[in-house]
């Protein structure tokens, strides 16, 4: 178990190195001088010259990129355009927004995607299978800040139950993280039926049932846990797309998380921020994953013995 | 272990009791309801099973045995199977007619089966002494640690290496024939009356099956249940059955003690399996895992009524009467039946 986490987390840092290079070569080849943004408007050609030079920015490229990875190891995430200073604390600040969303979102998703797929599977073919997977396949075609737009108008602006605008209180929560989850909501409750049934026909349901045992017993002590193995890994893999979502609808509630602050940063040519999140999120999508690979080893016995 | 000494005693002193039947089956007929069509996988079928006895039931795949089986606690899956016609009588209740409840208190506890695939048949994400626990925990009131005690002795029962460690153990980490071991600890939990084998070698090693086969052989001596064997293999049915039943297309062509029916086999489909069989009872371990005769012709599809006799295209007695009429069961020795018309001519001709 040592040595499988120990090899998981090696090949996160090469990954994270490979993200890293390819992130700042990714900014080299775009236009636009750093030092002018850094300096700002109506800064003297003199004044950027001195900042370029104080930057470092005149060094040949490789000198740069190493710097830029002993930066980044030193925790050096360069100079925001916009807040004149180390970006990390600004991003951080944003960070636990980002996360409540995520989490929020993730928990609909359990209490609502597995039960409906659980339903769907116990009810197959009839009325609420039927009801469970139109709404799924809707779901899946809606866009979520599409969601998100229908959500505001009917119950925040036309009816007045939820806010839709920044962070007001927990209520404020209510709607951003659903438009977020809707498609993992579906996405889950689809793969929650698929597994169900396959396994309801499987020949160790047969042998528990000839055992005497009652169905809902079956299901919860056997069937549940085999069906949950596929369903979590999926549910831990989307979280990582669920960062990239809330890039969207952060901006559409006006969320104060990593995603709004992002958009601003590119809008502003704020390198810095851009890469710190970039970088941010791709650590996250790599920690994310490990954490699944650990459930996962934990939910199932047969990959726990390799 | 009661029933070890009860067991032998009434097969010699006490005939009666020894000779009731602990399950009849009578008319039993099972349809698959599809979309597009309906399959009647079992027609008619009437047998019993005595007390202490095997009883083996062959043929062909798809000639119905597995249905049979799971119909008997109504295992199958409804729908598409729907048990049309039939009584099922244990104790002098028809299992076909009582609640789903009450059903649950017989299987398992009564009737008890062991399954064909040992690989899929156990929950892979279950330690296997939980497995065979809970088959205890559920039709007697034992506490859980009761309960495992029980596993741990049913383990030692079906000669499992190292019982108490194998507890903890998941489906995965055992080989085919261990896990059988296990399916059998499950089956004889709760010292069931009746064992339902289906194909409980089918899917093993060659060297393996003997080994298992004699396991329940010991067990069904030292416990007194009665066992369905179900098999492919006419040298297992020489060596370990009383009575069997030969099945083909879903009906039952032929029935009797197993020394009359494979000495004298009294349906040309029996002959036919026989044919696979070179020397009966010498060789149990020469031919154990091939399948039985390879008989010409194909098994006939279930979707539509055959009309005349299911096995007249394959059968080299066959009369014009046999493609019209279907022959009734006619007794044709002692305890010994067939649906031949031409049973009085078998073995004498091509
Ligand atoms: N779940 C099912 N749905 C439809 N047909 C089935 C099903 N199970 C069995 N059958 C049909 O019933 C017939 C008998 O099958 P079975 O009892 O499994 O044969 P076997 O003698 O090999 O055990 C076969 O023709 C098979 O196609
Ligand atoms: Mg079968």
């Amino acid at each position: 178990m040592a040595r499988y986490l120990s090899l998981r987390i090696l090949r996160a840092v090469a990954i994270a190195f490979a993200v890293v290079t390819i992130i700042f070569f990714l900014f080299e080849l775009i236009p636009g001088d750093q030092a002018m943004y850094i300096a700002g408007p109506g800064s003297t050609q003199a004044e950027i010259d001195a900042l370029r030079e104080r930057l470092g920015l005149n060094d040949p490229v490789i000198v740069r990129y190493v710097r830029h990875l002993v930066g980044l190891v030193q925790g050096d995430f360069g100079t925001s355009s916009v807040f004149k200073a180390d970006p990390l604390s600004y991003i951080l600040a944003r960070v636990p927004a980002t996360l409540a969303l995520t989490a929020a979102a993730i928990l609909l998703t359990i209490v609502i995607g597995i039960p409906a797929g659980i339903l769907a599977a116990l009810s197959h073919n009839r009325i609420p299978d039927l009801a469970i997977s139109i709404s799924v396949v809707a779901l899946l075609a809606i866009p979520n800040f599409w969601l998100g737009l229908l959500l505001i108008s009917l119950l925040s602006v036309e009816l007045g139950w939820l806010p839709s605008f920044g962070f007001t209180g927990w209520a404020s929560l209510v709607l951003p993280s659903l438009a977020l989850a809707a498609r993992l909501i579906a996405l889950v409750a689809r793969m929650t039926r698929g597994v169900m049934l396959e396994e309801l026909g499987r020949d160790y349901v047969r042998t528990a049932r000839s055992k005497g045992l009652h169905p809902s017993v079956i299901v919860i002590r056997h069937v549940l846990r085999n069906a949950m193995i596929p369903t979590v890994t999926v549910i831990g893999l989307q979280t990582g797309y669920l960062l990239g979502g809330s890039v969207v609808i952060e901006r559409l509630f006006a969320w104060p998380g990593i995603g709004d602050l992002m958009i601003n940063a590119i809008g502003q040519r704020d390198y810095a921020v851009v890469q710190g999140i970039t970088l941010l999120f791709v650590f996250g999508f790599l920690i994310i994953n490990l954490l699944v690979e650990v459930l996962y080893t934990f939910i199932n016995p047969r990959v726990r013995a390799v | 272990m009661t029933g070890a000494t009860e067991a032998t005693i009434s097969a010699s002193a006490m005939p009666d009791t020894a000779d009731a039947p602990i399950l009849r089956v009578s008319n039993l007929t099972v349809r698959f309801e599809m979309l597009a069509r309906t399959v009647q996988a079992v027609s008619d079928v009437s047998f019993e099973v005595k007390r202490g006895e095997t009883f083996a039931v062959v043929g062909e795949s798809g000639s119905g045995k597995s249905v049979t089986a799971l119909a008997l606690t109504r295992l199958l899956a409804v729908p598409p199977a729907r048990i049309a016609a039939g009584e099922v009588i244990l104790d002098d209740r028809d299992l076909l007619s009582l609640s789903e409840t009450e059903l649950r208190d017989i299987r398992g506890s009564d009737i008890a089966y062991i399954f064909q695939e040992p690989m899929t048949s156990l929950n892979p994400s279950m330690q296997i002494g939980r497995q065979i626990a809970e088959a205890v925990e559920r039709h007697r009131n034992a506490s859980q640690s009761a309960a495992m005690a029980r596993a741990r002795e049913l383990l030692e029962l079906v000669r499992m290496p190292d019982a108490e460690s194998r507890l903890a153990v998941y489906p995965h980490q055992l080989s085919g024939g261990m896990r059988q071991r296990v399916m059998i600890a499950i089956a004889l939990a709760c010292d069931p009356r009746l064992l339902v084998a289906d194909e409980p070698t089918t899917a093993l090693d060659v060297t393996i099956q003997a080994g298992i086969l004699a396991l329940l052989r010991d067990l069904q001596d030292q416990t007194g249940t009665g066992l369905i064997l179900i098999t492919h293999d006419l040298a297992v049915v020489a060596e370990t059955a009383d009575r069997m039943m030969v099945m083909y297309a879903g009906r039952k062509v032929e029935e009797g003690p197993v020394d009359a029916v494979l000495s004298s086999p009294r349906h040309p489909y029996t002959e036919g399996l026989m044919g696979a069989v070179p020397r009966l009872g010498s060789s149990l371990h020469a031919d154990a895992s091939k399948p039985l005769a390879e008989i010409p012709g194909l098994v006939p599809a279930l979707d539509r009524p055959i009309a005349g006799c299911a096995f007249a295209p394959r059968c080299s007695y066959a009369t014009g009467q046999c493609r019209s009429e279907r022959p009734a069961l006619t007794t044709v020795g002692q305890d010994h039946v067939s649906a031949c018309f031409e049973h009085a001519r078998i073995g004498t001709s091509p």
